[in-house]
């Protein structure tokens, strides 16, 4: 007792100097960033650098505002945490209220030392932006997408990666994939490296079943082992970015390190989304809660979570509801800040049984009090993906149990994603009710759960609304390929061809309807076409290696054949035929 | 005796902050490292004093807007002074500063926080705004961004220096009107 309190007493009082007590603390929680080359605006990797910037290293620690690390305690344990604990946030206090001593130079810890190279060591595969982008000097943040080519034949799959911004200006990035070109197409109509926006194509997608966000002191991202992701040729990489101007004109040009493993996944996680569409929040309105929720359809697993909301949303909080009622929390963050926004990782899954419940809240504050309100005086806000509108999310990575479980998964998720194109259109119509593509995507939820009707009202109605939008017309034409109307449907796909020559889907259906009409030098032109535009379509790969195939052309068959096995391993026919013009091929030798 | 003169410079703060007068003058050194004290001329109509400071993230993504600000008002009379209130920043540290930024205008140093403790000023970025007889019309931030190093929104919704210099040259200038800064404190003195 006497002891203990004989201690106590002595810590309060002990000096606190910048050698004994604040270096171990800022090295490993400052520097990190706070380092030549990284994000951090100036170094902190010396007792100088410290003493100069003691009051303000108090101020935002006491505040929490740094280092930067939204969840809050005892609401899950997540990988690469960067919270202080009370005791450290107590040193630069002290430090400060002492007047900032140096203390013994013996007593210090080792400087820290940081690789100026990748932090795994040289990546399988380094990819950079082409050129580089100018961020302004001022004026807004800035909201951009900069695809980065990949240049690889085969797929690869990702163990970990590495990005590096080269540059300040970055505050946080999302890595996508576009298999489609879209994201080229987009690219291309802008002048300027990238194309703006965080309105990212349907097509542009994060890794399937995966994460992948950066922040500034984000560590290289590793996959648990068994649960690599696919990198596919022919498929770009999409950052997308969030920049701030930093007071004078920027150069950007940001590089990604790949590192891949021989060892495809054993297992796969899979996404679920929580995402509230009714999102509205009156000029003024203060804690306006909007929720949603799920019941998990088999044991998993949970992995990871994204929470994403706007400048509005203040609080987010991740709970889950177990069978037996039981209340766990996965997630709370306090003060929610757009520009810290991440993914998170739990130390250890989280187990989570068949018929837990997930439950979103998100809190908003739309009113002048909110000072990160980006409208003043307040405006009416609605649910919708650019930074003037609101969003209410929360991803869930889950890993199922079992086959039967991942199946059961699947089925939630294309229910789940269903209804949220539903929602997500809907919206989009009460805010414009001209949007045709909206139109589009309504029509194409309704088709793939077999309501043919409703998608065809839906896709005529697109095409009364804009009859130069080349989707509507390929759905209409895919509609009437579904109800054995032969001749309707080449008329729609081939105005969606003279609308947009480059697309895969109505070249894909013609080059069906020739073959199966017994014209394979037309259907193998089409077929052509699609293997050009993406050299990640199966059906063209196999069915134009087919046609090669009867027409005797064994060697071209081979390759077109042995593509389309790579992209789509659980065909059978495939493979089949791939024997058959091996063997044809030894044969003719 | 020890405390003598910085808590006589302390007192002498408080008191003359924000009346700091026309004849007094503004004591600031020159790059070169010569004092001098800033007085009106007769072409001065308004002086406008921001605190900068190298390292600071949010001095420096306001310069752009600080120098359009000093061109659109230069021609009314308004005088512009950048002030360099870090101890640790030398002459060459600022000139580079200055030529990476693009920061043209007069600029000069206060080491001894002798203008800043006179002006009331405690942050970078800080903004002072007085009229020619060194009666204040505003003091505080540049504009509502930020909320703290590291938190603050995609773009200002409010304008505050601007909308004084423009309340200014309309004829009706707010009389003493203050934000509190957001930014970087000064440096601690060795």
């Amino acid at each position: 007792m006497a002891f203990g309190g004989v201690f106590s007493g002595a810590a309060q009082s002990d000096p606190v100097t910048f050698h004994e007590q604040v270096a171990p603390v800022l090295f490993r929680h400052c520097s990190p960033c706070h380092r030549p080359g990284q994000s951090a605006p100036f170094s902190l990797l010396s007792f100088a650098d410290a003493k100069k910037h003691v009051r303000d290293l108090a101020d935002v620690t006491a505040r929490r505002f740094m280092p930067p690390w939204l969840p809050a305690a005892g609401h899950g344990e997540f990988i690469g945490e960067r919270r202080l604990t009370e005791a450290e946030i107590a040193v630069f206090a002290r430090w400060h209220a002492a007047g900032a001593p140096e203390g013994d130079a013996a007593k210090a810890p080792p400087a820290p030392v940081f690789s100026t190279e990748w932090q795994l060591g040289q990546p399988d595969l380094v990819i950079r932006m082409p050129a580089a982008y100018t961020v302004p000097a001022g004026g807004r943040d800035v909201y951009r997408h900069f695809i980065l080519p990949l240049t690889m034949t085969n797929r690869r799959w990702v163990r970990a990666w590495e990005f590096r911004p080269n540059s300040r200006a970055v505050h946080h990035a999302f890595l996508r994939l576009d298999r489609s070109g879209e994201a080229r197409r987009h690219d291309a109509q802008d002048p300027e490296p990238g194309f703006p926006g965080m309105d990212t194509p349907n097509s542009v997608e994060s890794p399937n079943g995966h994460f992948a966000s950066w922040q500034p002191g984000a560590v290289p991202r590793q996959n648990p082992p068994g649960l690599p992701w696919a990198l596919e040729p022919g498929a770009d990489v999409v950052m997308q970015m969030h920049l701030q101007p930093l007071g004078k004109p920027e150069p950007l040009q940001a590089e990604l390190g790949f590192y891949f493993t021989e060892d495809p996944p054993t297992n796969r996680p899979v996404k679920l989304s929580l995402i509230n569409y009714d999102v509205d929040l009156a000029p003024g309105v203060t804690n306006a809660v909007y929720r949603d929720e799920l019941t998990l359809p088999a044991d998993a697993d949970l992995l990871g979570l994204l929470p994403h909301t706007h400048y509005l949303g203040r609080r987010v909080e991740g709970l889950a509801i177990l069978p037996d009622g039981v209340e766990k929390s996965l997630l709370l963050i306090p003060d929610w800040d757009f520009n810290w926004q991440g993914d998170y990782t739990f130390r250890q899954p989280v187990f989570l049984p068949a018929g837990t419940r997930l439950v979103m809240r998100v809190t908003f504050d739309n009113s002048a009090a909110n000072p990160r309100n980006p409208a003043n005086p307040p405006v009416r806000v609605q649910f919708g993906l650019n930074t003037t509108d609101e969003m209410a999310e929360l991803w869930l990575q889950l890993l199922p149990r079992t086959t039967n479980g991942l199946a059961a998964f699947s089925r939630t998720n294309l229910e789940r994603t269903v209804r949220d194109v539903r929602s997500f259109n809907l919206q989009r119509l009460r805010i414009n009710p001209k949007d045709a593509a909206a139109m589009v995507n309504l029509g194409k939820a309704a088709l793939s759960q077999g309501q043919r009707a409703e998608a065809r009202t839906q896709f005529l109605r697109a095409v009364e609304t804009q009859p130069e939008l080349d989707d509507a017309h390929y759905f209409l034409g895919l509609i009437h390929r579904m109800e054995n109307n032969p001749g309707a449907a080449a008329r729609e796909f081939a105005r969606t061809l003279e609308l947009n020559p480059g697309h895969v889907r109505a070249h894909g259906n013609l080059g069906l309807m020739h073959f199966d009409y017994n014209r394979p030098e037309r259907a193998a032109e089409h077929f052509a076409k699609a293997v050009t535009l993406d050299p990640t379509d199966p059906i063209a790969h196999g069915m134009l290696g087919t046609i090669r195939l009867q027409q005797g052309q064994w060697a071209e068959a081979e390759g077109l054949l042995a593509h389309a096995a790579e992209l789509d391993p659980a065909d059978p026919e495939v493979r089949k035929k791939l024997e058959t013009a091996r063997q044809r091929l030894k044969a003719g030798q | 005796m020890r405390f003598g003169y910085p808590l006589f410079a302390l007192v002498a703060g408080l008191l003359w902050t924000g009346c700091s007068g026309s004849g007094r003058g503004y004591p600031v050194q020159r790059l070169d490292g010569a004092k001098a004290t800033l007085r009106a001329t007769p072409e001065t109509k308004a002086w406008v004093f921001v605190f900068l400071g190298v390292e600071c993230p949010i001095a420096n993504r306001c310069l752009p807007e600080l120098m359009a600000l000093e061109r659109e008002f230069a021609g009314a009379g308004v005088r512009f002074c950048f002030v360099y209130p870090n101890q640790d920043e030398d002459p060459n540290v600022i000139r580079r500063h200055q030529a990476d930024y693009g920061l043209m205008g007069e600029t000069f140093r206060d080491p001894g926080l002798r203008l800043a403790r006179q002006l009331g000023a405690s942050k970078t970025p800080e903004a002072v705004f007085l009229d020619a007889a060194g009666k204040l019309i505003y003091r505080g931030r540049i504009n509502d961004q930020f909320l703290a190093l590291g938190q603050g929104k995609p773009a200002p919704t409010r304008r505050d220096l601007a909308e004084a210099l423009t309340q200014f040259c309309a004829g009706h200038p707010p009389a003493g009107l203050v934000q509190p800064p957001v930014g970087c404190s000064f440096r601690p003195l060795p």
